[in-house]
C-alpha cells in the first residue's frame, strides 16, 4: 500500500507529526492517461518515419520543413502534457499520520484543495473494490464517516484498499484508547 | 501590410512564450510539493533535460523555415 515513507515530508506537516502511510492513486488510473500520450507520441514517430514513403513529394519539397516543425511542436506539447498529467497524478497523495488524515488534491496547475480528518472523528470505514480490473490489480475506494458537518472522507482508486481500511480503523481506535486514558487520568487526579 | 515573416514570428513567439511558461510552471510545483528532495531533482532534470532539447530543435526548425513562401501572397 504505501510507498517508501522515510524522508518523505509534506508542506503542511506537523511539527513532531510523524507519517505512517503516504498513498497515491492506483497506477492503473495515470495508465489510462499515460497510453493516450503514448500513442499520440507514436503516432508521431510513425507519421515522421513512414509518410515520406507514402507521400515523397511532401519530402521533396521546402515544405519537408514545415511539416518536420509542426511534429516537434507536437512533442513538446505531448512532453508537458504528459508532466501535467504526472503532476495531477503524483502531487494527489493522502498522508496517514500518527494525529490525523490529510488529503492534498491537486487538481491541474492551479487548484490545489487540502483536507484533514482527525482520528477522533472516524466513526466508520468502509472499502470498496467494484469491477474485473480493480478486483484483479486490488485497488479501491475507503469512505470514511465522520462525526461531523462533513460526512464522508474518500480515498479515492486507491492501492489494497482494506489494508487502507485497517490502518485507520487501528490508529482510530488507539486515538479513543488514548483519549479515554488521557479522561481517566484527570478524572483521578481531582 | 505586415510580411508573412513577421506574421509568423509573432505566432511563434507566443507559442514560444506559452510553453516556457507552462514549463516554468511545472518545474515550480516540482519544487514545492514534491515529497522528497531527490526525487524533486531527478523529476526536474529530467524533464528539463528533455524540454530544452525540445525548444531548443523546435527553434531551430522555426529559423530554418521559409517563412515568405509559406503564405500564398507575400507583401
Amino acid at each position: 500500500m504505501p510507498q517508501e515513507i522515510s524522508n518523505c515530508r509534506f508542506r503542511e506537516q506537523h511539527e513532531n507529526e510523524e507519517i505512517f502511510a503516504v498513498i497515491h492513486r492506483h497506477w492503473f488510473n495515470i495508465l489510462t492517461h499515460f497510453l493516450i500520450i503514448l500513442l499520440f507520441s507514436l503516432l508521431l514517430i510513425a507519421s515522421f518515419l513512414f509518410l515520406p514513403f507514402f507521400f515523397p513529394e511532401i519530402a521533396a519539397t521546402e515544405n519537408a520543413r514545415f511539416f518536420v516543425f509542426i511534429e516537434s511542436t507536437f512533442f513538446i506539447f505531448i512532453w508537458l502534457f504528459g508532466f501535467l498529467t504526472w503532476i495531477d497524478y503524483y502531487f494527489d497523495v493522502w498522508f496517514i499520520t500518527n494525529e490525523r488524515i490529510v488529503n492534498i488534491e491537486q487538481k491541474g496547475l492551479f487548484v490545489r484543495q487540502i483536507s484533514e480528518l482527525d482520528f477522533s472523528r472516524v466513526q466508520d470505514v468502509t472499502a470498496t473494490v467494484e469491477g474485473v480490473i480493480p478486483t484483479v490489480l486490488n485497488f479501491g475506494d475507503v469512505h470514511v464517516q465522520t462525526a461531523g458537518e462533513k460526512e464522508r472522507f474518500v480515498f479515492r482508486q486507491v492501492p489494497d484498499p482494506s489494508r487502507v481500511k485497517d490502518t485507520i480503523m487501528r490508529l482510530s481506535k488507539n486515538s479513543a484508547s488514548e483519549g479515554l486514558r488521557k479522561a481517566v487520568e484527570t478524572i483521578e487526579r481531582r | 501590410m505586415p510580411s508573412a515573416q513577421l506574421i509568423f514570428g509573432l505566432l511563434y513567439a507566443l507559442l514560444f512564450f506559452s510553453y516556457v511558461v507552462v514549463a516554468l510552471f511545472i518545474v515550480y510545483h516540482i519544487f514545492r510539493y514534491s515529497l522528497k528532495r531527490n526525487s524533486a531533482l531527478f523529476g526536474a532534470m529530467l524533464f528539463l533535460a528533455v524540454f530544452f532539447i525540445l525548444i531548443f530543435t523546435n527553434a531551430l526548425i522555426f529559423f530554418s523555415l521559409p517563412l515568405n513562401t509559406l503564405l500564398p501572397y507575400s507583401y
